[in-house]
């Protein structure tokens, strides 16, 4: 028998209250785990796919419009550009890298974007099996790709126009997979790669345009310094036809407009721990009459006032921890079941392997709140007149 | 700790275990009771004999430290209650006192033997769970050693109320009207053990009642 054992006891005689405190306790932490992964895991998530992206160039519209389509490939393209103008454009000594991209076909809803081989180094992808392509509808494909269609090397497929997979299918050109990428845990897992030629090819007007007259969607740009992100976007803006559009500008604006979403969620997540806390106080409070007579009889075993004022607060801690602990667990059980039905979707991994340092704060946070609750009402259970207890209830 | 009250328990044996002398209270409302002064030995037993308001609690509550002295003193095994702290009250009542009550009441989030070892828990004696397993079997209730307390009956209740009080093995045994609410067969078996448990521990008995069916029990009497 300890104090520690004691107050476990003490817990389980009051099933109904304890229970409902728990409840309330692993619902907040919860919901603060899912907070801090989430924010994580979409910050992350769009900040990887934008490595090595300073800007991106194409049809005029709206920037973020451009970004998500030509970075995150989940929105449609604002236009096409023209590649011989973009070109001239990539020249500019501020520039280090111009990458183009061109889509608008699909296969399986699967974004088929013509580039160069650069958009592989972009994201540091290896291959799992095969390798780049050698001329034109010789494809390329993301894992999750490869692992929803079942594609492998050497299969062949047709494309299909528009992004949403229902389009009219392109008959009479086959791609053929060459290569397929390991998982990279961005963007570049959901799309299938090829060359530029493959997509004008499809679209039929290769042989009788004249090469000034290419298009492309976008062009992902990388400047050589930091001067770049100061002159080109507004060099961009008005002097060509094209819009220039800045990742990290777009994406910081995204999340303001995300942020609300947070908001609600933080708030709903201070909410309810606070609740959880509350609840703890007032079920301390309630027990403090019950428990006068087994408190007066321990001091009357010898117990001293600090003793009992140990054993309220150890059935905070007690309480909190196991609400703490049990709030992680949660946490951790709804981000891996997010994960399993909306990870790849939206290309981001929710850590629920792991622990953070803010979710192990906000554990240690709420055991630390538990006991300043106790506080309290273990004070005044402390200060129970002992001899007066003892009569009281022996009458 | 054993050492020393195996000592403390030697050099007592024969000597005086509760003297009380000039004793006064005076409660909160300004009603103010004084005790006739008395002494008990070790191995004695004591009936302190009185009708509800004569003070009889109070005075085994002070014997107890559970109330501060005010005037007058108490000495318990010739250490005087006087010159000791809260603190001190409660870890010297733990260890040397064994507390019986009118109404046997128990920590309801335990179990009968737990009740025993909680009380050698805070008595800072060894939590021994086989020494408070021989205590239920000599008071015959080892059968409900894990058993919820509210499942006893009035009878086993009070048994396990006296081996509480023993669990520490003290050398001061204060029981608070242990028989008003028994039966007559009740009283006597309680009056029994109480008698035959402080003998065998070789504690100083006092019982505090109004109930005169225990007045042939004792020897020493004592009005209040």
């Amino acid at each position: 028998m300890s104090i520690w054992r004691l107050s476990f006891k003490n817990l389980l005689a009051r099933q109904a209250a304890t229970f409902l405190t728990l409840l309330i306790l692993v619902a907040g932490v919860t919901l603060g785990v899912l907070l801090i992964s989430l924010s994580q895991g979409l910050d992350s998530g769009f900040r990887n796919n934008i490595k090595g992206i300073d800007m991106v160039v194409g049809a005029k519209g709206s920037p973020l419009q451009l970004i998500l389509a030509a970075v995150y490939h989940i929105d449609n393209p604002t236009g096409n550009i023209s590649k011989a103008e973009a070109d001239s454009l990539a020249r500019n000594p501020l520039i280090a890298q111009a990458i183009p991209v061109s889509f608008g076909d699909s296969y399986k809803a699967f974004r088929i974007v013509g580039t160069i081989p650069a958009y592989l180094a972009l994201y540091e992808i290896e291959y799992a099996q095969g390798a780049i392509w050698s001329k034109a509808f010789e494809a390329v494909i993301g894992a999750d790709v490869a692992a929803e269609t079942g594609l492998g090397i050497g299969d062949s497929f047709y494309s299909a126009h528009g992004l949403d997979g229902l389009g009219e299918s392109h008959g009479d050109h086959p791609y053929t997979v060459v290569g397929i990428l390991q998982r990279s845990s961005t963007v570049a897992d959901r799309l299938v790669l090829c060359n530029l030629q493959s997509i004008w090819d499809v679209h039929g007007h290769a042989e009788e345009e004249a090469e000034t007259d290419r298009e492309i969607t976008a062009m992902l740009i990388r400047f050589k310094n930091k001067m770049g992100i100061l002159t080109l976007p507004r060099l961009v803006n008005e002097r060509t036809s094209f819009q220039a559009a800045v990742p990290a500008i777009e994406v910081n604006r995204l999340f303001d407009l995300l942020g609300l979403g947070f908001t609600i969620l933080r708030i709903m997540a201070y909410a309810t721990t606070i609740l959880g806390i509350l609840s703890l106080f007032a079920s301390l409070m309630n027990s403090l009459k019950d428990r006068a007579y087994d408190m007066a009889l321990m001091r009357a075993m010898g117990a001293n006032p600090r003793q009992i004022f140990a054993i309220v607060c150890a059935e905070a801690v007690i309480l909190g921890t196991i609400g703490a602990g049990g709030g992680l667990l949660f946490g951790k059980i709804a981000l891996w079941v997010l994960t399993q039905l909306y990870g790849a979707e939206i290309g981001l991994q929710f850590t629920y392997l792991s622990l953070s340092w803010g979710e192990l704060a906000l554990a240690l946070l709420t055991i630390v709140l538990c006991l300043i609750a106790a506080i309290y009402p273990a004070l005044r259970t402390m200060k129970i007149d002992v001899a007066n207890t003892l009569t009281d209830y022996a009458n | 700790m054993g050492y020393f009250r195996s000592r403390l328990k030697a050099v007592i044996e024969k000597s005086t275990a509760i003297a009380v002398s000039g004793l006064r209270h005076t409660f909160e409302g300004g009603a103010s009771l004084s005790f006739p002064d008395f002494e008990v030995n070790q191995n004695e037993h004591l009936l302190l004999f009185g009708n509800s308001g004569s003070g009889k609690t109070t005075l085994l509550h002070l014997l107890a430290g559970l109330i501060r002295i005010q005037s007058g003193d108490i000495r318990l095994l010739n250490q005087s209650l006087k010159g000791l702290s809260q603190s001190q009250l409660d870890a010297f009542r733990g260890e040397h006192i064994g507390l019986v009550f009118q109404q046997a009441r128990f920590i309801k989030a335990l179990s009968v033997i737990e009740n025993i070892t909680i009380a050698q828990y805070f008595g800072r004696s060894e939590v021994n769970k086989k020494s408070a397993l021989a205590l239920l079997s000599e008071l015959k209730i080892a059968h409900l050693a894990d058993q919820s307390t509210a499942a006893l009956s009035g009878g086993e209740r009070q048994r396990l109320g006296i081996a509480r009080a023993l669990a520490v093995q003290p050398s001061i045994i204060l029981a608070d009207e242990p028989t008003s609410s028994l039966d007559d067969r009740n009283t006597e078996a309680v009056a029994q053990l109480l008698l035959r448990e402080a003998d065998a521990y070789k504690a100083a008995l006092i019982v505090v009642s109004h109930d005169s069916r225990l007045r042939t029990h004792f020897k020493n009497h004592l009005e209040i």
